[in-house]
Parts: structure tokens; C-alpha cells; sequence
């Protein structure tokens, strides 16, 4: 598909989708907003993931500005998890270079389903 | 918490930061789970603690993709922007409903992405070599 100047109107709904699945959810919006990118404005895929990562960088902002309004944000935890993430996406760049993708990307989609699986049950 | 907790938490935090790299995924999906159950905190509070958690991790992802020239800067300014008013719906409704709904709804994007993923998988190796599917 060529590259196509996505409209404004377009833009602003996919943030607005973005922000709303984001702030329910507690993840970045990056599910909905790489592939609405690739549809609507024929980016690749490595462009469409790269542009939204900058985007939820202010998703991110808003929602924990609107979180801990409502002081449902724990701190301390969120250090807990973001320090020791923010190693691992510093070491995931070089793993990417070494490991089968495919065959990762199928237990990884596995282990959310029994992830997914507890839930329900719990 | 105990040592152990405490262990598997860092481990699952890193792997999140790791694998989101590898999928393009935020490190949201990890995150919230761990923060629910090895950490203890509420489904509310692990949705918005996961929130403050992932944006070292998504700043670092950022810049990296900046240096390599691949972000759109105005397009995902005017999305980031207008992400705001998505927010403030979805934080309303987050906070409105009950704790086991919205633990449901989690469970269910959950099965989204893995169905996405999978599916990935599927057509990529149609066309390329499994493993080099990404190449650049």
C-alpha cells in the first residue's frame, strides 16, 4: 500500500481510540494504533510501531496524570516494575538479533492465553 | 512481601521490558498482571500503576526509534494529543467499574493480542523465512 498524508480527522480518532483502550486497560494503545496506522496511512510496519511509541509516551502521561488524580497509582510499585523493565528493553535489543522470532512469538501468545485463563477463573 | 515475590516480580518486569521490544507490544500486558497478582495491588490499581511503570520503558523505545529515523513526529504528536480525550473516557469507566469486570475485560484483550500475535506469525512465515521474517 502506498503512503498515503493520513487526515487530521483520522488521526485524532485513532488517538481517541487509542487513549480510551489505554486508560481502560492499563497498556500503551499500541494494538490499536500500529495497525490503524498501516491501514489508514499505509505506513510500514516498522514506522507505524516506531510513531507509536512516541505517541503513548503522552498517552502514558495523561493516564497517570488522570490515575493518580483519582490516587490509584502506587509509586513505589510502578518503580518496582519500571526499573528492572527498562533493563530488559536495553538487553531486548540485543536479543532480538539472536533469537528464532516465529517460535518466541508463539509461546509468548501462548503464555497470555493461561495468563488470560487465570484471570477468567480467579 | 516475601523474597520470592519479590524475585519474581523484578524477573517479570524485565522480561516485559525485553519482550517489548520483541513484539512491538507495550510492556502493559506484563505489567499488569504482575502488579495484580505478585504484587497485590487492586485490578484498578495495577491498570494505572502499569501506566507510570511502562514510560521509561516507552521513552527509551522512543528515542531509540528517533535515532533510527523511523518516527513520524507530527503524526504522532496529533495522536498523542488528541489521545487525552480517550483517556479521560477510559479512566471514568475504568474507575466506574466493578473489580471483577473489569479483571474480564483485561483477560479478554489478553486473548486479543495472543490471537493477534499468532495470526502475525501466520503471515509473515507464509511469504518469508521463519526467523528472518523482520529482517532489517
Amino acid at each position: 500500500m502506498p503512503p498515503v498524508k493520513p487526515s487530521l480527522w483520522a488521526l485524532g480518532g485513532i488517538g481517541v481510540a487509542s487513549g480510551f483502550l489505554s486508560a481502560l486497560f492499563g497498556v500503551g494503545g499500541g494494538i490499536v494504533v500500529v495497525p490503524l496506522l498501516v491501514l489508514l496511512a499505509g505506513f510500514d510496519a516498522r514506522v507505524a510501531t516506531a510513531t507509536s511509541l512516541a505517541a503513548i509516551l503522552l498517552t502514558a502521561f495523561w493516564g497517570v496524570t488522570s490515575f493518580s488524580l483519582l490516587e490509584e497509582v502506587d509509586w513505589g510499585a510502578a518503580a518496582l516494575v519500571g526499573v528492572p523493565a527498562l533493563a530488559g528493553s536495553l538487553a531486548g535489543v540485543r536479543l532480538q538479533q539472536r533469537l528464532s522470532s516465529r517460535r518466541l512469538t508463539l509461546l509468548f501468545s501462548a503464555f497470555l492465553v493461561a495468563v488470560a485463563v487465570v484471570l477468567f477463573v480467579e | 512481601m516475601s523474597a520470592g515475590a519479590l524475585v519474581l516480580a523484578l524477573t517479570l518486569a524485565f522480561a516485559a521490558g525485553a519482550l517489548s521490544g520483541l513484539f512491538g507490544v507495550g510492556g502493559g500486558i506484563l505489567f499488569v498482571p504482575t502488579l495484580a497478582f505478585v504484587l497485590g495491588l487492586s485490578q484498578l490499581g495495577a491498570q494505572a500503576t502499569s501506566l507510570a511503570a511502562m514510560i521509561p520503558v516507552v521513552a527509551f523505545g522512543a528515542w531509540q526509534q528517533h535515532r533510527a529515523g523511523n518516527v513520524r513526529w507530527r503524526v504522532a504528536l496529533v495522536i498523542g494529543l488528541a489521545s487525552f480525550l480517550g483517556v479521560v473516557g477510559g479512566a471514568a469507566l475504568a474507575a466506574s467499574l466493578p473489580e471483577a469486570l473489569l479483571r474480564d475485560l483485561f483477560a479478554g484483550l489478553l486473548l486479543v493480542v495472543a490471537a493477534q500475535l499468532a495470526w502475525s506469525v501466520r503471515r509473515r512465515s507464509e511469504g518469508d523465512e521463519p526467523g528472518r521474517a523482520d529482517g532489517h
